[in-house]
C-alpha cells in the first residue's frame, strides 16, 4: 500500500535526502523545507521504498503537496 | 531582539505543561485572493482612522503584503523582500551605530531602559501564552499555548521559538505558522502602539 509523504507547511525544498528504490523506515528524515530561514524535516509516514520523488531541492511547495510516494 | 531564543523558552516551558506544548493545531480554513486582498487596504484604512500617528509604519507594512498578494508586481515584490530590505538593513544599523555618541549611550539610564525591554518581553510573552491557556478553556479545536508566546514583536524570531520548541515535544508536530498568526499581531499591535506614544507624546 503506497503512502504519500506530504509537505508538513508551505516553504521551498532544502534537501532531498533519499532516492528513488531507497529503503526508509518509518520517521526517517526524507526532506528538509526551509521556511522562514528555518529547515523543518520531513519525515517518512511508514516503512518501505520511496518509488516516486516529485520534487527537488529549490522547488517551492505548499502544506499537503505530495513530496514523494512510499510503497 | 537578538535575546529572543534565550528569553522565552524558559517562561514559556514554565507555564505550560508537556502535554500542553503536544497539541497539534488544525488547519484554518483556506482564505480566498479576494480576501487576501482586501486585508491590506481594510486595515490600513482601519488602523490609520484609528491612530493617524501610526500611518507612516502600517502603510509601509500593509503595501509590502500588497505587493505580494497582487500578483502582478513580482519584480516589486522581489526587490522588497531581498535587495530593498537588506539595504535598508544595512542603512539602519549604520545610522543607528553613527547617532550613538557617549554623551547619549554611556549612561546608566540606558541600562534601565535595557531592562525595561527585557522586562517588557518576558511579559509579553508570558500573557501571551496564559492567554492561549484561557482561550483553551472556551474552544473545542484547541490552540497550543506555545504559540500564544509569539505574540511579540519579534518577527519570525519569536515563531522560530515557538516551532523549535513544539519540534522538542513532538518532532512532526509543526508549529511555525500558528505561531506566525500571533507574531504579525504582535507587530500590528507594536505599530498602533508606537503611533499612540507618538500622538501622546507629542
Amino acid at each position: 500500500m503506497a503512502q504519500e509523504v506530504q509537505a508538513a507547511l508551505s516553504g521551498n525544498i532544502w534537501k532531498v535526502l533519499v532516492e528513488v528504490g531507497d529503503t526508509v523506515e518509518e520517521d526517517d528524515e526524507v526532506f528538509v523545507v526551509e521556511a522562514l530561514k528555518m529547515e523543518i524535516a520531513i519525515y517518512a509516514p511508514c516503512d518501505g521504498t520511496v518509488s516516486e520523488i516529485r520534487v527537488k531541492k529549490g522547488d517551492a511547495v505548499e502544506e499537503d503537496d505530495v513530496l514523494a510516494v512510499i510503497e | 531582539m537578538a535575546l529572543v531564543p534565550i528569553i522565552q523558552p524558559p517562561i514559556m516551558r514554565l507555564l505550560t505543561t508537556e502535554n500542553e506544548r503536544r497539541i497539534k493545531m488544525k488547519k484554518g480554513r483556506k482564505i480566498g485572493a479576494r480576501e487576501k486582498l482586501f486585508f491590506p487596504i481594510v486595515a490600513s484604512i482601519v488602523i490609520i482612522l484609528l491612530v493617524p500617528a501610526s500611518a507612516p509604519l502600517i502603510s509601509m507594512f500593509m503595501l509590502g503584503n500588497l505587493f505580494r498578494e497582487s500578483k502582478v508586481v513580482e519584480r516589486l515584490t522581489d526587490a522588497a523582500q531581498n535587495a530593498l530590505m537588506n539595504i535598508v538593513t544595512i542603512f539602519l544599523g549604520l545610522s543607528v551605530g553613527a547617532t550613538m555618541n557617549a554623551e547619549n549611550f554611556l549612561r546608566t539610564e540606558v541600562i534601565f531602559i535595557f531592562f525595561l525591554g527585557l522586562f517588557a518581553f518576558m511579559i509579553g510573552t508570558a500573557t501571551g501564552v496564559i492567554l492561549a491557556k484561557i482561550m483553551n478553556l472556551f474552544t473545542s479545536n484547541k490552540i497550543n499555548p506555545l504559540v500564544g508566546g509569539a505574540g511579540v514583536s519579534a518577527v519570525p524570531m519569536a515563531a522560530r521559538v515557538v516551532q523549535r520548541m513544539g519540534a522538542e515535544a513532538d518532532k512532526k508536530n509543526h508549529l511555525l505558522m500558528f505561531a506566525m498568526g500571533p507574531n504579525i499581531a504582535g507587530v500590528i499591535g507594536t505599530v498602533i502602539a508606537a503611533g499612540i506614544f507618538l500622538t501622546l507624546l507629542k
